[in-house]
């Protein structure tokens, strides 16, 4: 019995000991899985020392790079076969790290709270690109820029310029700099318009949709009374957007009103919330969810995917706002897939809104702790828009894998994913990282894109024709610690306010007395 | 406790063993406690300023003290000496704790009076920590000599037959199979619970990610606490969520008490034992879906669109207008909530009370029927003296779980009911992920901190109730 004892002690102890050893094997990034393109695990810095002379650019032999869902991802698509392919295109061993897209904005966070376990390279949302640059959280690449292949190829787009300009945020020496690239445009969202509803309601061409408020206002009534009394609007996220531009889902009721810090044509600093036109703002959107014009779901916290899916692609919504592009030909195909009617119109711009917004794209940095950050930028981020090879693994993906050559050689032909192979609608790839119609720089030869379906082109065309740079994200620490508070309250105004519960010159009043001295300090520390 | 003679448990009001009868003899409170409690206070101060800027709307900035004091080295032995002296005292030596507790106040002197000469200026004042630390080492060493001297000490008894005369040594050599065993636990704690710890620091700094960790003193807790014109709306926030917290926390757990324990009885009278079963197994299948199949649920059955069952239903039966705003409306969502709530959770909670019901005796059920007693009587007189117990168990138990209100809120709620909804640590979620700007961790930390101050004043509290009522502590 005593031996007994004794050998489940040990045998006991033993399991113990080695549960605690499996928990600690824990990657230090959270929960991200890290997969090396080679296949084999690699640490989290370049094997490269620094070169001392600036000169001589040396290539890394091994990189990290983190990076959210906006490329191919494992067990989607192939995406290690994207890696393998990158990696023998550069001739760099590259480590993937790849967390949750939804939640990609905390791993950011809790990432860059070790800076000695960054990655080499990471893909940041706009706002904290601003953040990071500002505090020395990434390599000043303004020199590498001006200087590289790409800027000086001549094969940049028109609107490259405008693009490249935003860029520029301020340094931790408070100097402007670029600090991080993106090969594309950041695109933005149009508003798409149920024919089948419309038509319903009267309107019997896409020319025919109302183009200012007045109009969009006898609109929303004849969609309602046509459509079952159905509301016909539904924003994704609810009132506000989580990111900037934050009104983009929401456009015709937001109008010009903007609810963060932003510059106006003077240069001075406004807190966008305590404007006059925000109190218009939030009367029309009372308006829109007291008359059930906005679906009353707006409220509760719908997530984008159940707007999209549960209601506009299932016939319960007839007005829906969202990314223009691919995003077209994906509304045309859902709205198929359940049966509808397929054709969407694009709302003009109201008169009011002047134009849709084009958001700040997502920057692909490089972080303070890469040992040899001209080689990286040289080598890796120059490449993305090289005009050949390179250009078309991040553009279009691998060939033979995402996407094939037609028979002369000029047009490629998206393949179909890996995720939807076998299944009874089985949809193709259309891009990797960018749209071709976003690109900054173009091929060196022609572009071998064949749009999956012309209205991909359309909605491109039209967005570019009637669309204007939001206004950039802001960030100080000022910003920083009370941001939060701000965003909750101004919140839980603009839901009173669309309940009824007081109007938008209250809601504006009353933010303005509990947020004034947050205000003042945060414009202080603008200046 | 257990009776020194027969082992048998003894509850607080026995004074007799009632196993053997003998008279239990119980010991006075050993005065420890003071002494440990006294470092403790130490121990704290030394994360406050020692100086700090008098005004409160700068925050009390800048602010100076062990954490961003030249020498890093003096905080280290600062806490070192606090550790060792806590050790001493439990190890019985308390005497010899004297020493560091006292060289605590030494070393918070020294440093004191540099900080004054480097950072000293007009406008800077005295922080908090010298105040605590001074009365820390005075507690502590008031409390040693108290103990030393054995004023209203007595030695505690200890069962003989787990000690015997042996050393303590000795008896962890006899009992090296169980420490055995128990060693990974202790590792797989220390690392995960008490390593974990050292991140309250954070609650004394500016942590943004992207930045280095720089000292703030207690700017936080002034930010938390409204002590200055810019954090009054930071303030107002958080004390809403504090409130929202214990609110939606005691008036869930009375209900679902109430309701798990009103299921058993009812339960317990069925005489169908397959119908019975089957009710509890009904029951007990949403305990076992996540929050969010659950709120989705409730979601979709009660939201205010075209879609929301419930709404659909008043409107088509003529019983209502107007949509009603179940999710959105502060009037209404806590009910939702709480109603919710007893769907997923009641069923889980009936099988303490069913397990305390099926060990009543029958005889007295059978005593009763002899005596002409009808069901209510039985209940009355039977039943419920028997469950009375177990229900003050577990609502002590669960009370002390309060403040981890999250993940079920946090599925459910809105901006349009935080007046209502709004928890503490939903509160913490948002500050930290759901800012536009790069999340500050020091905020968020001192929150938590605060949050868990309170969670363990609860748990204190509950395990004084539990004394009380059971005979024995929870912790």
């Amino acid at each position: 019995m005593r031996k007994m004892s004794k050998f489940a002690a040990c045998v006991l102890a033993g399991v113990m000991a080695l549960s605690l050893i499996g928990c600690a094997k824990a990657d230090g990034t959270g929960n991200s899985a890290s997969v090396s393109s080679t296949g084999t695990s690699v640490s989290a810095s370049t094997s490269k020392e620094a070169d001392p002379a600036p000169a001589e650019i040396v290539k890394p032999e091994k990189i990290t790079v983190m990076w959210d869902g906006t490329i191919f991802k494992e067990g989607d698509n192939y995406a290690e076969e994207f890696y393998k392919a990158l990696s023998d295109a550069l001739g760099i061993e590259i480590d993937f790290i790849r967390p949750d897209h939804s939640s990609y904005a905390e791993h950011i966070g809790i990432t860059f709270n070790d800076k000695e376990k960054l990655p080499d390279v990471v893909i940041l949302p706009a706002n904290y690109y601003t953040a990071f640059a500002a505090q020395g959280n990434l390599w000043n690449m303004t020199d590498a820029w001006l200087n590289s292949e790409t800027a000086n190829s001549g094969r940049l787009v028109d609107a490259a310029k405008q693009v490249i300009d935003g860029w520029y945020v301020n340094g931790p020496d408070g100097q402007k700099g670029i600090y991080g690239f993106y090969p594309a445009r950041g695109n933005g969202c149009i508003t798409y318009v149920s024919a089948a509803w419309a038509k319903k309601a009267g309107y019997a061409t896409e020319d025919s949709l109302p183009t200012d408020w007045a109009g969009y206002q006898e609109f929303l009534q004849k969609m309602k009374e046509a459509n079952d009394g159905k509301a016909p609007v539904l924003a994704a996220g609810g009132l506000f957007n989580r990111e900037a531009p934050y009104t983009n889902y929401l456009p015709e009721f937001w109008q010009g009103a903007y609810p963060d810090f932003y510059q106006d044509a003077n240069g001075n600093w406004v807190d966008g919330f305590a404007t006059d036109d925000m109190a218009a703002a939030l009367d029309r959107i009372a308006w829109g969810y007291q008359n059930g014009y906005i679906n009353a779901a707006i409220l509760e916290g719908p997530s984008t995917s159940d707007v999209r899916n549960k209601y506009f692609y299932a016939g319960e919504t007839g007005v829906f706002t969202y990314w223009a592009g691919t995003w077209a030909y994906n509304n045309m195909t859902n709205l198929a897939k359940n049966g509808l009617d397929t054709e969407c119109w694009k709302l003009m711009p109201l008169k009011e809104m002047g134009a849709y917004y084009e958001r700040m794209s997502p920057m692909i940095a490089i972080t303070s702790a890469c040992k040899n950050p001209e080689g990286v930028f040289k080598y890796f981020i120059d490449t993305m828009l090289d005009g050949g090879k390179v250009q078309m693994l991040w553009q279009y993906g691998v060939e033979g894998v995402h996407y094939e050559w037609n028979e002369d050689h000029t047009k490629i032909n998206g393949l179909v994913t890996q995720s939807s192979k076998g299944s009874e609608k089985e949809s193709k790839t259309t891009k990797n990282l960018f749209e071709a119609n976003l690109k900054l720089a173009n091929f060196a030869e022609v572009d071998p894109y064949t749009p999956a379906d012309e209205v991909i082109d359309i909605s491109f065309n039209f967005f570019n024709k009637y669309s204007k740079a939001a206004p950039a994200p802001v960030s100080s620490d000022v910003y920083n610690d009370y941001s939060a508070t701000l965003w909750t309250e101004r919140q839980e105004l603009s839901a009173k306010v669309a309940k009824g519960e007081m109007t938008g010159a209250e809601a504006v009043a009353k933010y303005k007395e509990d947020c004034e001295a947050i205000s003042n300090a945060v414009i202080a520390s603008f200046k | 406790m257990q009776c020194k003679y027969c082992g048998t448990q003894i509850t607080k009001k026995d004074t007799r063993c009632p196993q053997c009868g003998r008279a239990i003899v119980r010991p006075e409170k050993n005065i420890r406690p003071i002494a440990i409690a006294g470092v403790v206070i130490a121990f704290v101060g030394s994360a406050f300023p020692m100086i700090m800027n008098s005004n409160a709307d700068l925050k009390f900035q800048p602010a100076f003290g062990f954490m961003n004091y030249e020498s890093p080295w003096m905080w280290y032995s600062f806490l070192l000496l606090c550790v060792l002296s806590v050790v001493l005292c439990a190890v019985k030596l308390e005497k010899f704790s004297i020493a560091p507790t006292a060289i605590l106040g030494v070393l918070c002197g020294i440093t004191y009076n540099n900080v004054c000469l480097r950072h000293g200026a007009p406008g800077m004042v005295m922080g908090l920590a010298p105040i605590l630390i001074y009365a820390g080492c005075a507690i502590g060493v008031i409390g040693v000599f108290l103990d030393v001297l054995k004023f209203k000490k007595k030695e505690i008894s200890t069962d003989y037959r787990y000690t015997g005369h042996k050393t303590v040594w000795q008896r962890i050599y006899i009992y090296r199979w169980f420490y055995l065993m128990f060693l990974p636990v202790l590792v797989f704690v220390i690392i995960f619970n008490y390593l974990p710890m050292t991140g309250l620091r954070y609650a004394f700094m500016d942590f943004k990610s992207g930045s280095e960790p720089s000292y703030v003193g207690i700017k936080h807790f002034v930010d938390m606490f409204g002590l200055s014109e810019i954090s009054k709306l930071s303030s107002k926030q958080f004390m809403r969520a504090f409130g929202n917290t214990l609110t939606l926390s005691v008036i869930k757990l009375a209900m679902n008490t109430f309701a798990a324990v009103l299921i058993s009885l009812l339960l317990h009278e069925m005489k169908n034992i397959y119908f019975k079963k089957s009710v509890q197994t009904i029951i007990y299948l949403p305990h076992f879906m996540s929050w969010v199949v659950v709120a989705s649920i409730f979601k979709m059955a009660l939201s205010a669109n075209d879609s929301g069952l419930v709404n659909s239903l008043l409107m088509s039966l003529g019983v209502i207008d107007k949509r009603i705003d179940f999710l959105t409306s502060n009037n209404l969502w806590r009910g939702v909530y709480y109603v919710v709530n007893l769907w997923k959770d009641t069923g889980w909670g009936t099988i303490l009370f069913l397990a305390t019901l099926s060990g009543i005796s029958p005889e007295l059920y059978e005593a009763a029927d002899i005596d002409g007693a009808n069901r209510f009587n039985k209940m009355r007189y039977i039943t419920m003296p028997a469950l009375a117990n177990t229900i003050i168990t577990v609502f002590i138990l669960n009370l002390a779980k309060v403040m981890n209100l999250f993940e079920s809120v946090f599925v459910m709620y809105n901006p349009s009911v935080y007046d209502t909804s709004d928890v503490i640590q939903t509160y913490i979620y948002r500050q930290s992920f759901a800012s536009s700007g790069t999340p500050n961790y020091g905020y968020t930390t001192a929150v938590g901190l605060f949050k868990s101050l309170i969670g363990c004043i609860l748990v204190l509290i509950c395990n004084k109730a539990s004394k009380k009522v059971r005979g024995r502590g929870i912790v």
